[in-house]
């Protein structure tokens, strides 16, 4: 197993290094002057001092030049500093990624400990009334848009019946991670942001439940007399499992990307909001970092998927 | 759906299943959907949308009378009623017609959908089968690029985007798709690959069929199914992701509606205005739950052995 | 025993939960009327930020954010009464100009101590002048620019600033002036960027006594963490994203507050502020005019309006590359007679504002609007007068201009500010119907800021000033004020302008009735050359938590008596 993750890390390398190609290329893509927005408000500086700034962060050398002294400094986690906030962007980034962490984490739990017992019910109930409620319950939530799922849920719960708070992490004055206060401001992101993934993954689940209840090794083990529920929660489910931790693919990216606009909403100092801000005041560098961790938070979890795939079906073994 | 119909009641249906086994994929599928209710109606609902989108401009002219953007602030944040058809919906903050907006905005909506899955599709199926036929570097690039796509979050990427530029429908449309090809490349590469060992396959390769005679005879038309259906259910994720975008200001620009963009001051207007508010959700809703409905019915229609591809996962970028 | 128990237990229960519940103010409401008029210590303001401060230093700051937060901290040795906008003593107690205007003392007030117990001297005003001078970054300039050897020590021909005198052990501060300055005394109490800065700790990072101009006070740590404080508050921590948090300063020269915490919260926009106020998570704030109607029908909250100290208008830049005509006279005030103020006013604002014709607001003793035109909405007239100015209506709807081209530009705004939007979306079917073409962009503040600088590649544009309340429109209308960074950004030139604002601001007639004439003169001409379409002033709508006591907020001022703010429980 130690080999397959090493393995899967340095498979992960040249994927990393095809987005900080993308990103690097977009972002000098801008007509605008990396100087100009740099200065912002300074008004004293002579055109001879602005070539020489110019020179300096080797904006006059070849673009392939600027890349590779761009992938040196990124490798020393030093993206420079924001234009707008003046501030090491690496230490602004660092100060966001855990409380978006937060909601990810959050969500792909509450995610699979709605999603698998509802994904369970609709097989074992095929046909019936639950079972149809649940499968049109799973096409309508996955087709809402969540950042209008969001709006309504902070306007309707949080502004007018007060049933929710209306954002931000915890109360003004309260400071702590693991405590109810925080657990009460995170029901509202996790709710909106898991809605896409609590939907899909009963289609998902129902199906492989069904395929799988009708095998012969369920009806041998029915047979030989288990108890109803051993034999579902035991056989049924671990190999109902696999397609649903392939699904982990869509919701990664689902949270890690839809983050930013639920951060939007709900207030929520997370990467997500802060990469929007810095991309409405043309704050480059501070894009780029967002852009940069974000896709390093997937490609992590999309390492992570794989390996739990390995683990959940001992047919993938270490290939 | 279609999959109980088969699996309840095999007995009966059986002497009609071996009598199509001769009669070709489409007219198959076509006799499955002809018992799924529910796919239908939402064919239904979608034909309709299309239809009233598509003759906005005669709408708006001649039953409405009143333009998309045509003002009249005065008369901002009516209530809907029924006094005038321009007024079914209400008005929003400008006094403009909340009801014709809409309707522009599905317009908008459906263009770009449609449009971007199109974009999608050729790039996904020209990316996918060339690097599943050829393998080799061309195969190793096309799959970085496309690992490479999926690990950036597309509203992240489109943010750099939206930095550089206002996009119109058009060039919007596009770089939508230009970004949503991944899942096709993937199934159009994965079905490739086990395509062309078999043996019809083969035998076009030994007798010195170019390459391209290969691909466009024998593996493009077998794929093609698969790709619709897939191409469906992006249009969906492709309305929610613009959406998505035009709330956030990045993407169509007002005057022109797009159900996004109406949205965007919207948290403002919950108390002067709730029908603002939750038109145009709804509207996105509908139409993106017909587009799966569709999607999912056209795919159980054609093989519902397929039933565990192409409608999960990583392709519904919000 | 047992159902005592029981009994005993649920009310231990009862009582337990009651006071962990989360509430806003930091304190748990307690049943039963305390019925004292005693002001009562403890508890938490929480005032609502759409960002965070960039920076916690007054000389460089020019963004709302961050003078919400240096303005807690470094004070001015004058302030602008709260109502009535005269100048009224604050750290200095006597101020007095010579009678020939060229020399200003302050007498500072006795025993005045920083947060951390170094004594405040003149020194303190100094130093921050001097900073002004030597900033690369800071906007402020003009307000210091005649005093005696400013030209020299700002390019460091100098090592101190020949006019400036401190004496009697840092209590007095004398300022000499080249010419007369007659603003003097509103204006340079905050020796320029309206704060001043605890020069003992500030040395440490930048020495004002010297003549390299290279160094300066724009980049150090202490511009993000405060060192000491004269106002009310000490600055605790910053959390990025989160909020700023002040505790009470018990050596505050007005008396320490009785509200033991301040916190500015950041919000990702104005309408979250305006929710947060709503349920309660913000004590106090204003709300925009198309809320104002659901946020006074809150329980919890009382309300107050009055007329801000400024106004929001249409910038039409008479550089534009792209744009000559708005060069010509005639089609700037066709502009203003083809847009409907009035439908503005009342359906954008709500009622709850001002028209205005003219630069100095209602709230100025210099305001006076007789014998100003007041362009009301006229469609036909504003044809004619373009047609007047040479242009010829196309086929498509679209007026050409003497040079053949389409009358065609781009009106800009930030987002973010809704009533701006919406002018901006009525003004471009307005702009329609007389035949020009607008091109509507939203950018965000900075970006447009940036954009807007004076130039010739943007067109027109809707913003607001704020106005002290001294008026010196000097900066704004003055013909040499079209530098980068400055603030002429309409290409305004206009030598009887020029003159009168000279008048106003030099004298030798510095008194208010020859101030005022001079200022109608400057009115007169804005209202008739329209380098602005002058749109509205608005009013404040505040509101606070009924709790919250002696709040008592006007033009000039919300917080002039923070530290006698309590809340009653």
């Amino acid at each position: 197993m130690g080999r397959f993750i090493a393995r899967r890390l340095v498979q992960a390398i040249p994927t990393l290094f095809g987005v900080l190609v993308l990103t690097f290329l977009l972002t000098r893509l801008s007509p605008a002057d990396p100087v100009q927005l740099m200065l912002g408000g300074q008004y004293d500086i002579t055109p001879e001092d602005r070539e020489r700034l110019r020179d300096s962060l080797g904006l006059n050398d070849p673009l392939p030049l600027q890349f590779v002294s761009w992938l040196w400094h990124v490798i020393q986690f030093d993206f420079g500093n924001s234009f707008y906030y003046h501030r090491p962007v690496i230490q602004m980034i660092g100060e966001r990624i855990p409380n978006s962490l937060q909601i990810s984490i959050s969500a792909l739990l509450i995610t699979v400990a709605v999603g698998v017992p509802l994904g369970v019910l609709a097989a074992l109930r095929r046909g019936g009334i639950v079972d149809h409620a649940i499968r049109i319950f799973s096409v309508s939530g996955h087709a809402i848009p969540t950042f209008w799922f969001g709006l309504i849920f902070v306007l309707v719960l949080g502004v007018q019946l007060r049933w929710f708070p209306i954002g931000s992490m915890n109360v003004v004055g309260t400071d702590c991670t693991f405590c109810w206060d925080r657990f009460w401001h995170l029901i509202g992101p996790v709710a909106v942001i898991s809605i896409g993934g609590i939907a899909n993954l009963p289609r998902i689940l129902r199906t492989e439940v069904l395929e799988v209840i009708s095998q012969d090794y369920v009806r041998t083990a029915r047979s030989k007399g288990l108890r109803e529920n051993a034999v579902i929660w035991a056989h049924v489910l671990r190999n109902a499992l696999i397609p649903v931790v392939t699904l982990f693919g869509g919701l990664l990216t689902i949270f890690v990307g839809g983050s930013l606009v639920i951060e939007q909403v709900f207030n929520w100092p997370g990467l997500g909001r802060l990469t929007f801000e810095a991309a409405v005041n043309k704050d480059y560098p501070l894009v780029q970092a967002g852009v940069v961790f974000s896709s390093l938070l997937l490609i992590l979890s999309y390492i992570v998927r794989d390996i739990s795939y390995a683990i959940v079906d001992p047919r993938i073994k270490v290939r | 759906m279609a999959t109980d119909a088969t699996t309840v009641a095999p007995a009966a249906a059986q002497p009609a299943e071996i009598r199509r086994a001769t009669a070709g994929l489409w007219s198959d599928a076509l006799w499955r959907l002809r018992r799924d209710p529910t796919t239908i109606a939402a064919l239904v609902v979608l034909v309709t949308m299309v239809t009233l989108a598509l003759g906005a401009d005669v709408l708006a002219d001649n039953f409405f009378k009143w333009s998309f953007s045509k003002q009249d602030i005065l008369s901002s944040y009516e209530k809907p009623s029924l006094s005038e058809p321009a007024m079914w919906l209400g008005s929003d903050q400008l006094g403009r017609s909340q009801v014709v907006r809409l309707l522009y905005g599905a317009r908008v909506s459906l263009f770009i959908g449609t449009f971007g899955a199109a974009t999608s599709m050729l790039i996904g199926i020209v990316l996918g089968v060339t690097a599943g036929y050829f393998r080799g570097w061309w195969d190793d690039l096309v799959v970085w690029l496309v690992t490479t796509l999926n690990s950036i979050p597309t509203l992240f990427l489109l943010l750099i985007v939206g930095l550089l530029f206002r996009l119109a429908p058009l060039p919007l449309a596009i770089f939508l798709g230009a970004l949503g090809w991944l899942g096709i490349a993937n199934l159009a590469r994965g079905q490739t690959i086990s395509l062309r060992e078999r043996e019809y396959v083969l035998a076009a390769r030994t007798i010195g069929a170019t390459p391209f005679r290969v691909m466009s005879r024998h593996i493009f038309p077998n794929i093609l199914p698969l790709m619709i259906i897939l191409a469906m259910t992006d249009v969906g994720g492709l309305i929610l992701t613009e959406s998505a975008l035009s709330y956030l200001g990045f993407g169509i620009q007002p005057p022109v509606p797009s159900w996004g963009n109406m949205l965007t001051g919207a948290t403002q207007f919950l108390s002067k205005g709730p029908w603002l508010v939750y038109a145009p959700g709804v509207m996105i809703w509908i139409t993106v739950l017909c587009l799966y409905l569709v999607g999912d019915g056209l795919r159980d229609a054609l093989d519902p052995r397929l039933r565990g591809v192409g409608g999960t996962g990583g392709n519904r970028k919000k | 025993m047992r159902r005592l128990t029981a009994v005993l237990g649920t009310v231990l229960l009862v009582a337990v939960s009651c006071s962990q519940a989360p509430t806003s103010t930091g304190t748990s409401p307690t049943p039963g009327p305390s019925a004292s008029d005693q002001p009562q210590m403890g508890g938490r303001i929480v005032f609502g930020a759409t960002g965070d401060p960039k920076t916690m230093q007054p000389v460089i700051a020019t963004d709302t954010q961050s003078s919400e937060i240096w303005n807690k901290l470094y004070l001015s040795l004058t302030r602008a009464n709260y109502k009535t906008g005269e100048t009224e003593p604050n750290l200095a107690e006597k101020f007095a100009l010579s009678s020939d205007g060229l020399t200003l003392t302050y007498t500072l007030r006795d025993n005045l101590v920083w947060s951390d117990g170094t004594p405040f001297t003149g020194e303190d005003w100094k130093y921050t002048a001097e900073a002004v001078a030597r900033s690369a970054k800071t906007v402020r300039k003009s307000t210091l620019q005649d005093i005696v050897g400013w030209a020299d020590y700002r390019d460091g021909k100098t090592d101190s600033l020949a006019g400036v005198t401190i004496g009697n052990n840092g209590k007095t501060i004398e300022i000499k002036f080249a010419k007369v300055f007659c603003p003097a005394t509103a204006a340079l109490g905050g020796a320029g960027a309206g704060g001043i800065l605890p020069s003992v700790h500030f040395k440490k990072v930048w020495d004002n006594k010297t003549t390299d101009t290279k160094t300066n006070i724009d980049d150090n740590p202490l511009n993000m963490n405060p060192p000491a404080s004269m106002g009310p508050w000490i600055f605790k921590e910053f959390k990025p994203g989160v909020q700023v948090t002040f505790v009470k300063n018990d050596k505050y020269f007005r008396g320490a507050p009785f509200v033991d915490e301040l916190v500015v919260k950041t919000y990702a926009d104005a309408t979250a502020v305006k929710n947060a106020l709503v349920t309660g998570e913000v004590t106090y704030g204003s709300v925009e005019a198309k809320d104002n109607d659901e946020v006074s029908k809150s329980d919890a909250l009382k309300g107050v309006r009055y007329k801000s100290s400024g106004y929001t208008y249409i910038g039409w830049n008479a550089k534009a590359a792209k744009a000559p005509w708005l060069a010509n006279r005639d089609v700037r005030q066709a502009l203003w007679y083809g847009i409907n103020v009035n439908a503005i006013m009342q359906k954008i604002l709500f009622g709850l504002g001002t028209q205005v014709y003219a630069h100095n607001p209602p709230t100025s003793w210099a305001y006076d609007p007789s014998g100003l035109t007041q362009y009301a909405n006229d469609v036909a007239k504003a044809k004619s007068l373009l047609e007047k100015a040479g242009a010829k209506m196309g086929t498509d709807g679209v007026y050409r201009w003497t040079d053949g081209q389409p009358m065609r530009m781009r009106i800009e705004t930030n987002q973010g500010n809704n009533a701006r939007e919406t002018i901006l979306q009525f003004a471009q079917e307005q702009y329609k119907a007389i035949g020009i073409q607008i091109d509507p962009l939203l950018e965000s503040f900075n970006a447009l800021l940036d954009r807007t600088d004076p130039g010739t590649d943007y067109e027109g544009f809707i913003l607001g000033w704020s106005l002290g309340a001294d008026p010196d429109p000097y900066s704004i209308w003055h013909s040499s004020q079209q530098g980068k960074g400055q603030f002429n950004n309409v290409g305004y030139s206009s030598p009887a302008v020029d003159q009168a604002l000279l008048d106003n601001r030099n004298g030798p007639d510095c008194s208010q009735a020859g101030r005022k004439a001079a200022l109608k003169k400057v009115d007169q001409n804005l209202n008739q050359d329209a380098p602005y379409t002058f749109l509205y002033a608005a009013d404040v709508n505040f509101y606070a938590n009924k709790q919250l006591q002696n709040v008592d907020p006007n033009t000039y001022s919300t917080t002039w008596n923070v530290e006698k703010w309590w809340f009653k429980k």
